[in-house]
């Protein structure tokens, strides 16, 4: 079953060769295709095409994080509070008066160039303590709002009585018990010598990996549809070999 | 609205004033910060862990500070308000952010420093890969041009300077390296690993012990749950009682649910203990490698 | 009588040390085979997914639901189906949504097209921009914007306007003072911005998740201790989303619905894909054993 606008037709090379630059175009899919298939030849083997494209790829998204760092953090996030903004009524925009202590981060920043010094290289601990510091200081939140509703939600009746039925109670069971041996399995702080303990984390270590099961699952998902996706850009929406969406 | 004393009213006119303040706080941390590198070196340590623990006593203030709910007309929101400090604590949180992502996003510059002096040093050695290293370094400099260009081509447009008419040309050429390129490149990239996968299950994944039996049996029933077709392989039992359980997409949900969940729960808490040990270690200037060698 | 286990093993050892190429066409022409010609394939839905559909569904006319949508096109595979039967849901229920992005600026422009192009659709009520949906685009700063959302919703998103006016003095914004008031939080991701909804949002209102399956892992743990009211997982999670659709909205009745897209359409793929690669799995293990019992190793 051939489409009529398929790659086949003189109608695909017709408005290839129209070098339509509106979103969505063919020629601009060409472009994307092209870039696809050049990463793709690396299956058949390491080549001068694949290596071509992975450079412009390396160098784009490089490229990119500057783009974005420029536009998304030093701009909004330092320059106009540093400067302020006047106000404007054509676009109801209010005055933010102009913070110019914010100057100082830029200075305070600058100091981790100084990694490349040896004599000065201490210095360049300062802006990065304070970004560890900033992190830290965060993980007693994180941990609080995460973690400990899992913690609570691991305590469960285990035994049948009142609304807790016997499947339900082996079910809990079988979460509380699976949770203390994987966390036993994890106990390096002294060695573990009782042979009880040496056996809960031989166990622990098989659970563990019912949990690696469960994501090494769930990742090879995620990669073939990504792999499919990629399948359906090229011979649908590029080539046009089939009934789109 | 008010963080700081120390701000300037803007009006269309003063930018230079507000400008030159700006300056002169740059060249006065400057020196103060010149100043720093002649302090003895026994000094060193303790000021870094100063910068480490002050920092990270703002968020753990947030995080202490008691919050109300304030009505305001229509709007109701919540404030973080202390004694003495007459605003609202969220305020100084905002400013926070702005510092962390401000040195976060000029430290990432360093790599794109180190980045550009690889490919620079191929270049000029007239190394094997120059080629390569030029494609990459020109995709990188279009990509900063394009990029920056669209952004002030945008941001022109926003006040009324200029028209989205009159920057067709680079808001065009801004999407293809964009959404046909680097996007496009992005998902090719990450779906390549699917053929890695496929090869490294065929060679690598065999059942030589337990755990590896485990993991691979459990995979199985994971990726067969998820998948319509092959759930038909046991739709012949009953929906419900004793043997529905045996249905594959139930046996794949129990395993996410009971085994699974409890066993991640295990990492994820041993990970969480980990890093708020960590933490506090870093804030307390006891970790190694941050404030201490 | 030497010949033939000579054979065998080689049969065997070929299998063992066969090219990976091999592998990868196989899968390459699998997969196209059946992207170009999909079947159609039954479901059963996952009841986590259910559970955030059903929660959604049972909202009224003008209730008020806040939306995150992170993807780009490299997971698109996955989240675009999830976020079109999203908007199907919506739109079909009259609920009033916000829109806001964290991953990356050009996502707005993704994503409007899409939706203007499902509330064309019968059944969409023809939602308007501006009337039943805003958007509030995007947020470079994802800490701030977060507790900003938390503290104080109009105050975090009244610079983003519709039209020359703030969003949040469009219809869509009517009566919303604080998160609270909104049904639930939706979150479209494709990488951990989740988390942090999951630090700040201090049980305000619902969270739901439809993520990428590679993240379902980490997550299903906040399903389970309920800090999730649902999760939809990959595209799986889209195809169930859809199949819920088919089933609120049969096409025997509403013939010129649509309910079906990517989820559906990527599922006869993924199920092959899949099944080559427990083929492999298996072939390779015998592989190996015949080879040990044989007593060469290659």
């Amino acid at each position: 079953m051939i489409f009529a606008q398929s790659v086949f037709s003189p109608q695909w090379w017709q408005e290839l060769f129209r070098f339509d630059t509106a979103e969505g175009s063919l020629f601009r899919i060409t472009i994307g295709a092209i870039l696809t298939l050049g990463l793709y030849s690396l299956l058949y083997r390491e080549n001068k095409f694949y290596r071509f494209t992975e450079h412009v790829f390396v160098g784009l998204a490089t490229g990119f994080s500057v783009v974005a760092i420029v536009k998304e953090v030093l701009y909004p996030q330092w320059w106009i509070p540093m400067m302020g903004t006047p106000a404007n009524e054509t676009l109801g925009v209010e005055m933010m008066p102009a913070h110019y202590l914010y100057g100082a981060l830029l200075p305070l920043a600058c100091l981790a160039f100084f990694v490349f010094s040896k004599k000065h290289g201490w210095l360049s601990r300062i802006p990065l303590g304070i970004i560890v510091g900033l992190w830290a200081g965060q993980q007693l939140n994180a941990f609080q709002n995460r973690f400990l509703p899992q913690i609570a939600d691991q305590a469960r009746p285990i035994l049948p009585v009142g609304e807790t039925t016997v499947p339900m109670a082996i079910n809990n069971l079988i979460v509380v018990v699976t949770w203390i041996v994987v966390l036993s399995y994890f106990v390096y702080s002294f060695e573990q010598q009782s042979k009880f303990l040496q056996r809960t984390s031989m166990v622990g270590r098989w659970l563990l990996m019912v949990g690696f099961g469960a994501i090494f699952g769930t990742t090879m998902m995620t990669r073939f549809v990504l792999f499919i996706d990629r399948a359906y850009f090229l011979l649908i929406e590029w080539l046009r070999l089939g009934k789109p969406l | 609205m008010e963080l700081f004393a120390f701000t300037i009213n803007r009006t269309p006119e003063n930018w230079a004033t507000a400008l030159l303040a700006a300056v002169l706080v740059i060249f006065a941390t400057s020196i103060l910060l010149f100043g720093l590198s002649r302090i003895p070196s026994n000094m060193r340590r303790p000021l870094v862990g100063l910068f480490v623990f002050i920092s990270g006593l703002f968020w753990i203030l947030d995080w202490a500070l008691p919050r109300s709910r304030v009505q305001e007309g229509a709007t109701t929101s919540v404030k973080t308000l202390i004694p003495i400090y007459p605003y609202d604590y969220q305020e100084v949180i905002n400013v926070l952010v702005n510092v962390s992502q401000v040195m976060s996003g000029i430290i990432l510059a360093l790599g794109v420093l180190s980045i550009l002096r690889v490919h620079f040093k191929k270049v000029f050695k007239g190394d094997r890969d120059a080629f390569f290293s030029i494609v990459l370094l020109g995709s990188m400099a279009a990509m900063i041009v394009i990029g920056l260009w669209d952004w002030i081509a945008t941001n022109r447009e926003a006040v009324g300077m200029s028209t989205p008419e009159a920057n067709e040309t680079i808001h065009t050429a801004f999407s293809i390296v964009f959404l046909d390129m680097l996007q496009i490149l992005d998902a090719a990239m990450f779906s390549l690993i699917a053929f890695f996968i496929l090869s490294a299950a065929y060679r690598a994944f065999r059942v030589r012990s337990i755990e590896a039996t485990i993991m691979m049996a459990v995979a199985l029933i994971v990726l067969l749950g998820f998948i319509p077709l092959a759930m038909a392989l046991t739709a012949g039992l009953p929906a419900d009682g004793f043997l529905s359980n045996f249905r594959i997409e139930n046996m794949k949900t129990w395993i996410l649910l009971n085994m699974s969940t409890p066993a991640l729960r295990a990492i994820d808490l041993g990970l969480g203990l980990g890093l708020l040990a960590m933490a506090l270690r870093i804030l307390l200037g006891i970790e190694k490698g941050v404030a201490v060698d | 009588m030497i010949q033939e286990p000579q054979t065998e093993k080689n049969i065997w050892q070929t299998l063992y040390a066969i090219d990976r190429r091999w592998l990868y066409l196989i899968l390459i022409i699998v997969v196209s085979i059946l992207v170009v010609n999909p079947i159609t394939v039954p479901n059963v839905v996952d009841p986590a997914a259910k559970s955030l559909y059903d929660y959604l569904s049972g909202l009224e006319e003008g209730d008020f639901v806040y939306i995150e949508s992170d993807w780009t096109n490299s997971t698109r595979g996955e989240s675009r189906g999830q976020f079109e039967a999203l908007m199907r849901l919506l739109m079909r229920k009259k609920v009033r949504f916000c829109i806001s992005t964290l991953g990356d600026p050009q996502i707005p422009d993704i994503i409007r097209p899409i939706i203007n192009q499902i509330a064309q659709e019968p059944g969409s009520n023809n939602y308007q921009e501006g009337q039943d949906w805003v958007m509030a685009g995007y947020f470079p700063n994802l800490e701030a914007h977060v507790s900003g959302l938390v503290n104080n919703i109009r105050n975090a998103v009244k610079d983003k306007q519709f039209a020359g006016k703030s969003i949040v003095d469009t219809p869509v914004f009517e009566g919303i003072n604080d998160l609270s008031d909104a049904k639930c939080v939706v979150v479209i991701t494709g990488s951990s911005t989740i988390n942090l909804w999951y630090e700040r949002l201090r049980a305000k209102t619902k969270l739901g998740l439809m993520c990428t399956a590679v993240m379902s892992g980490e997550n299903i743990p906040y399903y389970v201790s309920r800090q999730l009211v649902g999760i939809v997982i990959g595209a799986k999670g889209a195809f169930d989303f859809e199949t819920l659709l088919a089933e609120e909205w049969p096409a025997d009745e509403y013939p010129d619905y649509t309910n079906y897209t990517s989820g559906r359409r990527y599922m006869s793929p993924l199920f092959f894909a899949l099944m080559l690669l427990i083929l492999a799995v298996v072939v390779g293990n015998i592989a190996m054993i015949q080879l040990k019992k044989s007593g060469g190793r290659s």
